[in-house]
């Protein structure tokens, strides 16, 4: 949020993507790379969500299932799922999504604040709401999306 | 006394005497004499003469010869007659009736002999007599006999003839009632008994004839109803041949039907058949569609692969020229046409996809149809076959349908042979009690000629019109049984059955 306030402009790029029929979308700023499903390798005693880690380009990295990060259920991988790699500093991971939809460009005042709502989590996963014609589109914090270990690894 | 002279004329006068003396006696002992007077005044008699007229002397001698004939006779004019010829002389003899004393009844065959004097004359009447009456009497009761037996006969025979007219006329009732003595009352009883006997014998033979008639009536009867069960039974056979026509060309049509049934048959599982081929094919087609459709799948999948690739290079693009700033801006654009081709891309590929999954279905949908359509077809083959099957029992059937109507049409013609025999002997029956009839009446007519005094017995005379002979009643419908036996079974044995 910081480094999309300091890059001024008014506008802002960004990515949709599906996860259980709903639309969601980041910064595009913070994806990496998008490419196909690969079968991750499963950590032991890691949340449910962490689904493993993968081999990228030599790097390990951990992918996350972001439907069940998201609390909407449990992902049964295909090779038409999605994985978003994703960068927030120092820390890498990968997003399994059911499908990308599109990268576009948005007025940063139509972005709007969620309203405050009591939340399960201590953090906060949507910091802005974008009214579309087809709906309500969701940006979520790519930050707390991550777990916290997964700086260390990365 | 000329007789007595002639006859001694040539012996002596003495010798003579004597003779004469001796015949006189002898005369005088066997015969009755007595000498009238020519006025018939009597002069005397002898003792046989008093013998036998129960006179004396006394009483006679100079009474007239009338006092012994019957008074009525005496004064006839024959007696004097009688009398006058013996005074001419002439001599009589005969048998005379006369009346002894008392009026008793006296027959004398005697002889008046005239005596004739040396004057040529008579001068006195001599009687000579044989007291004949016991002959005489016994000859006229034997001639009253006679006569009453002829009258007794004539009676007999009168009446006799009355009944036997009678009877001769056919009256048997023409009893002889007269009361006959003797033989003939036998005679009367036995032709009573006879004409009775006869009576009986023909009221017994009116009776007869009566029955016969009955008889003959009812044989005529029942000639008339064996002639009409004779015409029904002709008339029945003649719808049996009718039916058993119509029952020919049933069974001929059904063979018929049946033998197009099989054809028909073997046509269908033909094409039943040829259809499972074209079944096989289509299932062959189809799976080669299927197959056509799986590698398109494939294909489809590899673009859709490709479009999916292309469409992650694309965004990878897109985000490498965001990340770029401005520089990278004309490469988002070159990244967003690719994302947008790519995207065309796998749309196409999804439309082909689900176009060839639809066609997939239809194709499964498809095969599973012309499977279906297969077994059907064996399930119509094998029902053909057992059509097939039912039909050859059916022209079997047919094939000994027809043996039996052959039978049955052999037993028709017997039958109408069996029939034409009773026509045949209905006729004769009918001619017979016919013949039978008329002469039954004619013996009703004749016995109907006595008269036997029994009015109930009578025979009524019959109506020849009654009992005429049936015509042949059956000749019509035989002629029709023939005409049918002939071309029905002889046809069908010959022509119709062959094919079976």
């Amino acid at each position: 949020m910081q480094e999309n306030e300091t890059a001024g402009g008014g506008t802002l790029e960004l990515i949709s993507f599906e996860i259980a029929g709903q639309e969601f979308c980041i910064d595009i700023r913070a994806v990496r790379e998008i490419r196909g499903w690969t079968a991750a390798t499963p950590l032991p005693h890691t949340p449910r969500y962490i689904l493993g880690v993968i081999n990228l380009r030599g790097a390990i990295m951990p992918v996350l299932d972001l439907r069940d990060r998201l609390d909407l259920g449990h992902t049964e991988a295909s090779s038409r799922h999605v994985i978003m790699v994703v960068q927030d500093g120092e820390r890498i991971a990968g997003l399994l999504v059911d499908a990308v939809q599109d990268t576009f460009v948005v007025d940063e005042a139509l972005m709007q604040p969620p309203p405050a709502v009591e939340s399960s989590t201590g953090e906060t996963f949507v910091d802005a709401i974008l009214p579309r014609e087809g709906g309500l589109l969701s940006r979520l914090v790519v930050a707390n999306l991550l777990p916290v270990d997964t700086r260390v690894a990365a | 006394m000329q007789f007595f002279k002639s006859a001694r004329e040539d012996r002596g006068a003495a010798e003579r005497a004597a003779d004469a003396a001796s015949k006189l006696d002898a005369i005088m002992r066997s015969q009755a004499v007595i000498e009238f007077q020519l006025d018939g005044t009597i002069i005397t008699a002898n003792q046989n003469f008093f013998n036998a007229m129960g006179y004396t002397a006394a009483e006679i001698e100079g009474r007239h010869h009338s006092m012994f004939v019957d008074p009525t006779e005496a004064v006839g004019a024959d007696y004097k007659e009688f009398w006058r010829e013996l005074n001419r002389g002439v001599f009589a003899a005969k048998k005379f009736r006369r009346i002894a004393k008392g009026g008793r009844e006296i027959w004398l065959q005697a002889s008046y002999n005239p005596v004739i004097g040396a004057d040529g004359k008579p001068y006195k009447v001599i009687k000579l007599a044989v007291d004949i009456t016991e002959a005489e009497q016994a000859f006229a009761r034997s001639e009253a006999e006679r006569a009453r037996a002829e009258q007794e006969q004539k009676e007999v025979v009168d009446a006799l003839a009355d009944s036997l007219r009678r009877l001769s006329d056919g009256d048997l009732t023409a009893r002889v009632e007269a009361a006959f003595n003797g033989d003939y009352r036998r005679l009367k009883d036995d032709y009573n008994s006879a004409i009775e006997s006869m009576r009986d014998t023909l009221n017994a033979i009116s009776g007869a004839t009566g029955s016969l008639r009955n008889g003959a009536n009812e044989i005529a009867s029942a000639s008339d109803d064996l002639s009409r069960r004779t015409e029904q039974q002709a008339a029945n056979l003649e719808e049996t041949a009718a039916a058993l026509d119509q029952i020919t060309a049933t069974v001929k049509r059904s063979a018929e039907g049946a033998k197009q049934a099989s054809s028909a048959a073997s046509g269908a599982k033909q094409e039943a058949e040829r259809s499972g081929d074209v079944v096989r094919e289509a299932v062959a087609a189809m799976g080669e569609i299927e197959g056509s459709s799986k590698q398109i799948s494939q294909i489809i999948g590899v673009i859709d692969e490709i479009a999916f690739q292309t469409n992650l290079l694309a965004l990878n693009a897109g985000v490498e020229a965001a990340r770029a700033g401005e520089a990278g801006k004309g490469f988002a654009v070159v990244a967003q046409e690719v994302r947008a081709l790519a995207q065309r891309s796998a749309e196409a590929a999804k439309e082909i996809k689900t176009l060839i999954s639809s066609s997939t279905s239809q194709v499964e949908r498809g095969v599973k149809l012309v499977g279906e359509a297969g077994h059907a077809l064996t399930g119509i083959v094998s029902k053909v076959t057992e059509i097939d099957g039912l039909i050859s029992e059916i022209a079997q059937s047919a094939q000994e349908q027809a043996t039996g109507l052959n039978e049955v049409n052999s037993a028709v013609n017997q039958m109408d042979e069996v029939t034409q025999q009773n026509a045949a002997m209905v006729e004769e029956a009918t001619a017979a009690a016919s013949g039978l009839n008329t002469e039954a009446a004619e013996l009703a007519r004749l016995v109907s000629q006595f008269r036997t005094g029994d009015a109930a017995g009578r025979p009524e005379l019959a109506d020849p019109e009654r009992h005429a002979p049936a015509r042949n009643p059956v000749a019509k419908a035989q002629a029709k049984v023939k005409a049918f036996a002939r071309a029905g079974a002889g046809g069908a044995r010959a022509e119709q059955w062959e094919e079976f």
